[in-house]
């Protein structure tokens, strides 16, 4: 064990040094003097003495080493040295250099983007919050496939558990309208007086929520705003405290801005942008019902808690779920049977949502690191290239006396210097790749901004690059370092014998980085190819010329009997419109992001096992028409099916089949278990579209007529000939005419309700898009780098061809023959594995045939052409030169 | 380039060195490897020159230090003289090398006392 005055001294040796090498110079100059004063007594010449005090003495510059060493700081002498050598090195070869740093820092560049993003949504706590303590309550059943909020009573019973929580909030998000006249549509929540307390958000400016702002319903129209509203909407004004701004129409006052960035638990699109008491939900949600307060079925209360000191998450989560009833009433729905459960903050997605997104990630996460493989490769390619070129430098270093570790240990420095040069870079172009893939995939700036570096990504990409150095420096270290001395100092420069020792391993880097490229080209190509099929898949409706709208009538304060001459006067006046064909009203878009579930029995089979889930929507008549699904039997809803006639339905093709088989079910009766809901007839059926998102499994669906289950929450649809921009203008037209007033909520046309129900899977594509033209372009560099690069250490061996005859043409063939054999070989090897390895993975790619043959194809022909122009060039050069100056 | 001499082993170097310092108290390298060699009746012949790096490490360990002053022709050099640091690790190192000396004895010549 070294003590601490050893440390010091040693220190103190540090600082002194280039006095203590001057002393120590001074003593062994006397010991050498002295020593040969001594020789000369015994009767030795001036000159014998002095030779003779050498020989006894041993090696003054061996001697000297040892002294420093046992300084203690020749480790870092050495690594100052190493660098020192190192940055002259790279810096003589500067174009070198910066192929190397370039290759490397685009490998590097897509890992650190693609993990900014991993991070951001399934890693970091979002912005703003203090996450330590804080949990998610979520309710899950065996029979579900993720984790849903929880429903308002089990809200209200794990808030009154004060033992467990210090701090119990909820939210639930809403899109809304805001401001007067035109107002623009925006995201809000409702939330519970503590949320921002519970989460530990400090509001910039003003106050977050009194309790009794959120105790009597509608009474406190009060509203904590986002610092980008602020900023944008209302140009950062110092005094927007107390100002009134209108949401849905009503007036709320403003109580406070939220700090910058934050933006709720769930990185979605857009962010929340408005916060008001729960109390005020009757204002801002068009639909709510006044059941969702007592209804244990209903799941709609995101709920997070901040768990009380000394209680872990596993006491809470033991207690939480043993809450099921609460005075007498059930908390958790009893079919299926669901538990309370715990989860901790982390990223910035619903617990559920998490696991899947990281599953995805997690896959997608092969390809960039496939790149960084093929990144990784070039460089070691370049640096054994460069490794030939230095074998004469590095010989002599060996001979001049260092070891064979040292000179390893040289070069791994410098790898590490390029791994550093390339990840610094590599996270400049992690920030421009993640503004392309956002640009491609068009994901909303609010969320980019999320996928900023922070000290995990930084230490990661840091990490990457260290094991990048590793990987690409050691083997060429190794093989630099190798050579016998003698032959190499007396051979100038390399010649045709240099040995089929070197060819081989050549070789094998060639054909490895093809296998590689051809894997990675594979497997991009596979994601890319199945997220663009579930771009494209039909949604069972027809996506040109449409428009929607939602508005609710019940916020702008209609009467049943107003709201139907309201619906009424809408679709005439609408119709009249010269661009709408044809237009209807629904209570649920499909893909419009909301769904409402029930189950139906049948006349005879009424038990609780008989009943079957279906999703269900109200239509008015025509809806089918304006959509174009088309009706596969029976009749479409008329004027006629009114709230007096005998109630109707019509259901989708997959409950018709699910519940008749082929059997015709026009004229059977099902019954809806909702509230009120009669028998009704099956006078239609449907074929299935999508309903909830693009890539779903068909599902059941019932539609009844609105006439028969009227709703003051409404999308209208719309149709036209021209383009559904002017439809939209039309169906705006037509609403400010009948209510100036009037609250829209959401507006798209057709075709952005389906792009906005693929955003993610959109974002995808454009982040494999991009990252598969790196892989492709990388992948080409690679393979040219390394084929010319041996072309041209053989042209020595071109030449002699060319002395004994060889005409240029056929010279030329022999090289391409060549490369092409090695590119073969690697497309083979890659095509095997790249087909197991999509094998592995077509369980997570939708519509795919894992024989999805064009991307071998592409592989195969881009790595091939890259090859043989690679071999082709350097060739065709060294064959028009006459070959006594390519021998000499 | 290898000596082909007898080589010190590292450690008894050290124990040398300090012996000579303990029996003359101030010395400089010269005198140091002069002593060693005249003791040693050039039974352990050094190479010069290790010398110093023994010394060195042994002024970072503490057992000696340096102190500059003039020989009798005038020169500068430095003297050596031992620590108390330095004195108990010649004890040590003495302690040490007679055990193991006594136990190289024995083995060789295994006679007196017991049985075979």
């Amino acid at each position: 064990m070294i003590k601490i005055s050893e440390w010091w001294r040693r220190f103190m040796f540090l600082l002194r040094r280039d006095r203590l090498s001057a002393e120590l110079d001074e003593e062994l100059r006397l010991h050498l003097e002295l020593r040969a004063a001594a020789n000369r007594r015994l009767g030795m010449t001036a000159e014998e003495a002095r030779l003779a005090a050498r020989r006894t003495f041993g090696n003054p510059v061996v001697l000297r080493e040892t002294s420093r060493e046992s300084w203690g700081w020749l480790p870092i002498d050495r690594l100052l040295q190493d660098l020192r050598y190192g940055t002259r090195q790279l810096r003589r070869h500067r174009s070198w250099t910066a192929a190397v740093i370039i290759t490397l820092a685009l490998g590097i560049g897509a890992n650190t983007a693609l993990l900014s993003a991993l991070n951001a949504i399934i890693f970091r706590a979002p912005t703003g919050i203090r996450a330590d303590g804080l949990v998610w309550l979520t309710l899950s059943s065996e029979q579900w496939s993720r984790p849903r909020s929880l429903s308002y009573p089990a809200y209200l019973v794990s808030r009154d558990r004060r033992d467990l929580f210090s701090g119990v909030a909820a939210y639930h998000e809403v899109a809304i309208a805001l401001g007067d006249g035109a107002p623009e549509r925006a995201r809000g929540a409702v939330v519970s007086a503590n949320y921002f307390d519970v989460l530990g958000v400090r509001l910039i400016a003003g106050r977050s929520f009194h309790p009794d702002e959120d105790v009597v319903p509608g009474a406190k129209p009060v509203a904590v705003i986002s610092h980008a509203l602020w900023i944008r909407r209302y140009a950062g004004d110092p005094a927007i405290i107390n100002r009134t701004i209108a949401i849905n129409g009503h007036p709320f006052v403003v109580a406070g801005v939220a700090p910058p960035g934050f933006g709720g638990l769930e990185i979605d699109e857009p962010l929340p942008s408005v916060w008001v008491p729960m109390a005020m939900i009757g204002q801002v949600l068009p639909d709510f019902d006044r059941t969702w307060l007592t209804e244990p079925a209903t799941s709609w209360v995101r709920t997070l808690a901040r768990l009380a000191p000394d209680i872990s998450i596993e006491r809470a989560e033991t207690a939480v779920r043993a809450m099921t009833w609460a005075t007498g009433v059930a908390v958790v729905p009893a079919r299926p049977p669901a538990t309370l459960h715990v989860a901790t903050v982390a990223g910035s997605v619903f617990p559920g949502e998490r696991e899947e997104i990281a599953q995805v990630l997690g896959l997608l996460m092969i390809v960039p690191a496939l790149v960084l493989v093929v990144a990784g490769a070039n460089a070691a390619n370049l640096l054994l290239a460069r490794g030939v070129d230095r074998r004469r430098e590095l010989a002599l270093r060996r001979a001049l006396g260092a070891s064979r570790a040292r000179i390893i240990r040289q070069l791994l420095v410098e790898s590490l210097m390029l791994a550093i040069g390339a990840g610094t870079v590599g996270i400049v172009l992690a920030r421009a790749l993640t503004a392309i893939i956002g640009w491609a995939g068009q994901v909303p700036a609010a969320i980019l901004d999320e996928f900023r570096l922070d000290g995990t990504v930084l230490a990661a990409t840091l990490l990457v690059s260290l094991a990048a150095a590793l990987f690409f420096g050691v083997v060429p270290a190794f093989v630099a370092s190798r050579p016998a001395l003698a032959p190499t100092l007396k051979e100038e420069g390399v010649t045709v014998a240099v040995g089929r020792r070197r060819h081989r391993l050549r070789n094998i880097l060639v054909v490895g980085q093809v296998t590689v490229s051809v894997v990675l080209i594979v497997v991009a190509g596979l994601f890319l190819g199945s997220m663009t099929k579930a771009l494209r898949v039909d949604p069972g409706f027809e996506a040109r010329n449409g428009a929607t709208m939602s508005f609710d009538l019940a916020l702008q304060g209609y009467a049943p009997p107003a709201r139907d001459i309201f619906i009424r006067d809408l679709l005439e006046r609408t119709r009249a419109m010269p661009p709408i064909e044809s237009s209807a009203l629904i209570t649920a878009l499909p893909l419009g992001g909301r769904m409402f579930g029930t189950a139906l029995v049948r006349p005879g089979a009424e038990a609780e096992e008989d009943e079957v889930f279906v999703f269900r929507a109200a239509v008015s008549p025509a809806y089918f028409d304006t959509m174009k699904i088309f009706l596969t039997r029976g009749r479409d809803f008329s004027p006629l099916d009114t709230r007096t006639s005998p109630p109707v339905v019509i259901v989708n093709e997959t409950l018709a089949r699910r519940l008749w088989a082929d059997a015709n079910p026009i004229g059977q009766r099902i019954r809806l278990l909702d509230p009120g809901e009669p028998w009704r007839e099956i006078v239609g059926v449907a074929r299935t579209t999508r309903y909830d998102d693009l890539t779903e499994s068909p599902r059941s669906y019932v539609y009844v007529p609105l006439s028969q289950a009227p709703s003051p929450s409404l999308t209208i649809v719309a149709r036209g000939r021209a383009g559904s921009a002017a439809v939209q203008s039309a169906l705006e037209a037509v609403i400010r005419s009948l209510d100036p007033q009037m609250p829209i909520v959401e507006a798209h046309t057709f075709e952005q309700v389906i792009s906005r129900s693929v955003d993610k899977q959109r974002a995808a594509s454009a982040l494999l898009a991009v990252l598969g033209g790196l892989a492709l372009l990388l992948a080409g560099l690679g393979i040219y780098g390394a084929m010319s690069h041996a072309t041209i250490l053989r042209v020595k061996e071109i030449g002699i061809r060319m002395a004994l005859g060889a005409r240029p043409p056929s010279v030329r063939w022999l090289f391409v023959r060549e490369a092409l054999t090695l590119c073969l070989v690697g497309v083979a090897i890659g095509a095997a594995a790249a087909a197991v390895i999509s094998t592995l993975i077509s369980g997570f790619l939708f519509g795919l045939t894992p024989g999805d043959a064009v991307m071998f194809l592409l592989a195969a022909v881009v790595m091939c052409v890259a090859a043989a122009v690679a071999a082709y060039l350097p060739a065709r050069r060294a064959s028009r030169v006459d070959p006594a100056v390519v021998l000499k | 380039m290898r000596p082909t001499r007898d080589e010190i082993p590292p450690g008894t170097l050290d124990m040398l060195v300090l012996r000579m310092l303990a029996r003359h108290g101030e010395l400089h390298g010269f005198q140091i490897a002069d002593a060693i060699q005249r003791v040693s009746d050039d039974v352990l012949r050094v190479e010069e020159g290790s010398l110093y790096p023994a010394l060195q490490r042994m002024l970072v360990k503490g057992w000696i230090s340096g102190e500059w002053g003039r020989t009798d022709e005038n020169r500068r050099a430095r003297y050596y003289r031992l620590t108390s640091a330095g004195r108990r690790q010649l004890e040590r190192e003495v302690e040490s090398y007679e055990r193991i000396a006594e136990a190289i004895a024995r083995i060789l010549h295994p006679a007196e006392g017991t049985e075979s």
